[in-house]
């Protein structure tokens, strides 16, 4: 990953970072902006509820969602091969509730330890409003939660884990499937294969994953992880490619300035691995605007 | 459309649970486009049914969770989930097949201590936090080699070999 000029710390990001790439028409579909913060037990239903009513002008739509289990970058073993859970609780696990407005693209998300909010393209044409507007709704969210749990002791907001995904939808123009064109879409596959012995290409899941070193570490602090899966869009059915790509990693300190600090720094390494994971024909087809290909 | 909806998050979801490790886990909406059905057909190496000796760790954690603060007399409040969930991840990723299983206990500062005394072996890790832990570890049949005592915070690479031992010997 190419090396990042320090920002000093603490100071809030009101513009694009120079040198990101950067598309007129870039495919996205949606952005998650996640911070995980140690588990809050008093932060149940009800309390829950009294928070929404300082939000409901903007989110009238509440509704329950299983809680998504914690998740942590660790490092120096093999990949585990089955995620713990614990979910064995006499009471039922407080749910993750989802803070909406119908057919809005902003999307709110709180369970005792994470907060969420998720930009979504909700109509074709839709313009994506960049990371700097949804960061900065986040950030008001955030502040305000806080101020919350501080007004009802309900403990602290101390992130532990951030983290950014940006969900893309890669189609091809006049009906092509873009999911047998694989190698068209992505360096990370190559279709170098025999047909004769294996038919003809359908289609692919291709996952990787790279180490994530902020502008402060030398050592890994998590991980960004790219996933390229077959899907159907499905206003008109269309075939097309679904491109994932998170990082998640721990912030320097526990305050929430740390957690948009490292939210910032993770943007970059999404958008630095969208333009290596990608084609230079598909940047062009995107209107590729920093001059790089 | 709201139909359509609800199956592509119910979807999402049952993805993040399972596949959390190689997947975003802020559950992504996928408001418009992706249904994830045909990407169901292709298995995945990690989804292995639990072991059972995750299960019985899992079940020992839960009831240290739920002690009433001042447990031990001493006013230590019982561990929290997060402390809790980071012990069975690591445990999760340090463990092989016929590892021995560690005592689960928790001790005075509010955190867990894994331990094994078996094999001439003695290794005990003391997650006091997420990202901050400590270990120790004396292999009584090198004589020689004095007991290692370090701290760790995201890397547990240095569990590896006391692990090695304990499952090989």
């Amino acid at each position: 990953m190419p090396s990042t000029p320090a920002v000093p710390r603490n100071v809030p990001r009101a513009s694009r970072p120079p040198g990101l790439p950067d598309f007129t028409s870039p495919p996205i579909e949606e952005v998650v902006l996640s911070i995980q913060f140690a588990s809050l037990t008093r932060l149940r239903g009800p309390q829950i509820g009294l928070f929404w009513k300082g939000i409901r002008t903007k989110y009238p739509d509440v509704t329950e969602h299983p809680p998504i289990p914690a998740a942590f970058e660790t490092f120096g073993t093999p990949p585990a091969q089955v995620l713990p859970t614990i979910q064995f609780l006499p009471t039922p696990p407080t749910p993750r509730f989802w803070f909406d407005k119908s057919g809005g693209p902003d999307l709110l998300q709180i369970q005792q330890d994470r907060i969420i909010h998720n930009w979504r393209k909700r109509e074709k044409d839709q313009i994506y409003p960049r990371y700097e507007s949804v960061r900065r709704q986040f950030k008001s969210e955030v502040a305000m939660f806080s101020k919350f749990l501080v007004a009802e002791q309900l403990g602290e907001l101390r992130p532990n884990q951030c983290e950014v995904t940006y969900i893309n939808t890669i189609d091809f123009p006049e009906g092509l499937d873009p999911q047998s064109r694989l190698e068209e879409i992505t360096p990370l596959w190559s279709s170098r294969l025999d047909a004769d012995i294996l038919g003809e290409f359908e289609n692919a899941l291709v996952q990787a994953q790279f180490l994530f070193r902020s502008s402060h570490d030398v050592e890994p602090i998590g991980r960004i992880y790219v996933n390229f899966q077959p899907a159907v869009r499905q206003a008109d059915l269309t075939p097309v490619v679904r491109l994932e790509i998170t990082t998640r990693a721990k912030p320097r300190g526990e305050t929430i300035d740390d957690g948009f600090e490292l939210l910032d720094e993770e943007r970059s390494a999404v958008v630095r691995t969208f333009a290596a994971v990608t084609t230079p024909d598909m940047h062009e087809a995107w209107g590729r605007k920093d001059g790089r290909r | 459309m709201a139909v359509d909806n609800a199956q592509v998050r119910e979807d999402a979801f049952s993805r993040a649970l399972v596949s959390a490790n190689v997947a975003a886990t802020a559950a992504p909406t996928s408001n418009a486009s992706a249904t994830l059905a045909r990407a169901r057909a292709f298995p995945r190496a990690y989804e292995e049914p639990e072991r059972k000796w995750q299960i019985d760790i899992q079940n020992q954690l839960v009831e240290h969770v739920q002690m009433a603060e001042g447990w031990d007399g001493y006013g230590t409040p019982a561990p929290s989930m997060d402390t809790a969930f980071f012990a069975l991840l690591v445990l999760n990723k340090i463990m092989r097949t016929r590892s021995p299983i560690p005592q689960v206990v928790p001790s005075s500062t509010g955190g867990i201590q894994l331990e094994w005394h078996e094999k001439d072996i003695d290794l005990e890790l003391h997650i006091f936090a997420p990202y901050q832990c400590e270990m120790w570890f004396q292999d009584h049949r090198q004589a020689k080699q004095p007991p290692t005592s370090r701290e760790l915070a995201a890397d547990f690479g240095p569990l590896n070999e006391p692990m090695k031992l304990l499952t090989s010997r």
